[in-house]
């Protein structure tokens, strides 16, 4: 299922958020949206759900719409997680996990084994009847994934998935959104981490100041001279050293011996 | 859990009957059942069916009506510490009775109910949009508090300034009193209170959802501006409602919603029954108390109800501090 962004311009006021924004998303790769705070990551990935109205340009999925979709419709086609989940209610792990089923009216023993399928996939098993108020913020960030799986459609979106989380579970993320990638679904998400992007995202946006200022492979898009102009702050990528792909490091090249 | 849902439907049944033997008119259980049927006498008729059932039944739809209040606003400001009374919507809705009661040329008991539930509905939204600008949960309480008492201050002032015979007896309409509950102002004020009711029970699993937050809500397929908007003013109405019948009751959402979900959770569906049934035993239990221990001397209920829920407030409050 194709995602795609055309001229998406956002304004708050006389305050331009996005500016003729471009973003196409593909079905079996993880579409990642990198750049420094205040790009307008977030925003651009509301705008993909449909959470966010702009005020010019058009979301398509597989070329229709997003504004001509009911509502329910939509959300039996894209899940969404935010960066900043609200615990205040003593919801268990369990049930907020289960809430991904809303959408759907399938029946209580293949809702049940999906939730219980992604609670064990996000290693929650142990916490499942714990109130989701009390949670860490990494255990709280693996129900909010378990609960993007439990929902199972075809478009997942996720601001800063991996925010949080320690190097195992966020690998444990990453590894379960690539997988869902992988089974044919259309992955984006606004990442902090370059490494993470590197790691797993087929295809990146880099934005700064509202604005998409480079799309494409990875190799394409991560390079020494646009992040260290994007952050403001040297930056040097370099090819990994133990597995295929880029690594990304802050800091000043090496003085020469 | 269906033995607490259903114990806690004994109980009311229990108060109910408990209630109708209490008063300060000293009536056998005998007299009290012909009263109740049309066997009694006259006085005894009158005493039974319009003095104490009134009450009793004013008593169970109030509290459904601050029980639901507190469960509604509690989801949709994400915020258990919110109820109708803390968040100045029992002291708006108490400012538009008075206003009602000013403006009205006829007894007709729609009237106050009526501007009662607006004034409720209004202050409730107004709570609504102030909500936007508060980061915090005890900023929101905070902004609820000082409203109450911009409301109360308005209210004495025109309570004071006008003295109107119609107006309410002061220390009852601000304590709040089921002394004054009467069948045409139960009627209307049920049958609000019923049908904001149903707008809450519809909305049970939207409530659940809202607690991730909106997006999230909405990206489930919830309309968020729509439920939150239903939400709020079916709250706004029930307090309205509930304040033209009885005046201004305290922490009623507070405790009953407190307890519903140290027994049955936090799933809307569940509690929304349970919440109503609690705020419904809270009530009558501090009605009976005021009948049975002080006889002859109406001592408000908003007294009774504000005793119990405001050192149960500083109890969570010091909680939540402690946790932090």
């Amino acid at each position: 299922m194709s995602l795609r962004a055309r001229s998406v311009t956002v304004r708050i006021g006389d305050v331009g958020i996005l500016e003729e924004v471009d973003l196409d998303a593909g079905a079996g790769v993880i579409t990642g949206i990198i750049g420094p705070n205040g790009a307008g990551k977030s925003t651009l990935l509301r705008v993909l759900a449909g959470l966010q109205k702009s005020s010019a340009g058009v979301v398509t999925v597989n070329g229709r719409a997003i504004g001509d979709i009911p509502w329910a419709e939509m959300a039996r086609l894209r899940a969404f997680m935010s960066p900043h989940p609200a615990r205040s209610i003593d919801f268990s792990v369990r049930e907020v996990v289960a809430m991904g089923r809303h959408p759907w009216t399938s029946t209580r023993q293949e809702s049940d084994a999906l939730v219980d399928r992604s609670i064990q996939e996000m290693d929650l098993g142990q916490l499942a009847n714990q109130s989701y108020s009390t949670l860490s913020t990494g255990e709280a960030r693996r129900t909010q994934v378990a609960r993007l799986l439990a929902q199972e459609v075809p478009v997942m979106l996720a601001d800063e998935p991996v925010s949080g989380l320690d190097i195992g579970y966020s690998e444990m993320v990453l590894g379960a959104l690539r997988a869902a990638a992988n089974r044919g679904g259309t992955v984006v998400c606004v990442f902090h981490d370059l490494n993470a992007a590197a790691r797993v995202a087929g295809h990146l946006a880099l934005m700064s100041r509202g604005r998409v200022v480079a799309a494409g492979q990875p190799d394409e898009v991560l390079t020494d001279s646009l992040l260290t102009e994007v952050y403001r702050y040297p930056v040097r990528v370099f090819d990994h050293p133990h597995r295929p792909g880029l690594a990304v490091l802050a800091g000043e090249q090496p003085e020469s011996p | 859990m269906i033995a607490r849902q259903i114990t806690l439907y004994l109980v009311l049944a229990l108060l109910v009957v408990v209630s109708l033997f209490v008063g300060a008119a000293d009536l056998s259980p005998t007299e009290v059942w012909e009263g109740l049927f049309g066997n009694g006498d006259t006085i005894t008729s009158a005493v039974v069916t319009g003095i104490r059932l009134p009450r009793v039944l004013g008593g169970i739809s109030l509290g459904v009506a601050l029980g639901l209040g507190g469960l509604g606003l509690q989801a949709t400001f994400r915020n258990k510490l919110a109820e109708p009374y803390l968040l100045g919507i029992s002291s708006g809705a108490g400012l538009g009775l008075v206003v009602g009661a000013l403006l009205q040329t006829s007894d007709v008991p729609f009237v106050p109910v009526v501007s009662t539930a607006i004034t409720g509905v209004l202050t409730a939204l107004l709570i609504r949009r102030l909500g936007h600008f508060t980061t915090s949960s005890d900023g929101l309480v905070l902004t609820g508090v000082a409203l109450n008492f911009v409301f109360l201050a308005w209210t004495l002032i025109l309570i004071f300034a006008v003295d109107s015979p119609r107006l309410p007896t002061f220390v009852y309409f601000v304590f709040g009193s089921l002394a004054t509950v009467t069948w045409p102002i139960l009627w209307i004020a049920a049958f609000l209170i019923a049908g904001a009711a149903v707008v809450i029970v519809r909305k049970a699993r939207a409530l659940d959802l809202l607690s991730l937050g909106d997006d999230e809500a909405s990206s489930l397929g919830i309309d968020v501006p729509k439920v939150v908007t239903a939400v709020i003013v079916a709250t706004g109405v029930a307090t309205g409602a509930s304040v033209a019948m009885a005046g201004v009751v305290g922490f009623v959402g507070l405790v009953a919603s407190l307890v519903g979900r140290q027994l049955f959770g936090s799933s809307h569906r569940v509690l929304i029954p349970a919440t109503a049934t609690i705020g419904a035993i809270f009530v009558l239990v501090s009605d009976t108390l005021i009948r049975g221990l002080f006889g002859q001397v109406e001592v408000p209920l908003g007294v009774v109800t504000a005793a119990i829920g405001g050192p149960l407030l500083v109890t969570i409050l010091l909680r939540a501090r402690l946790a932090r």
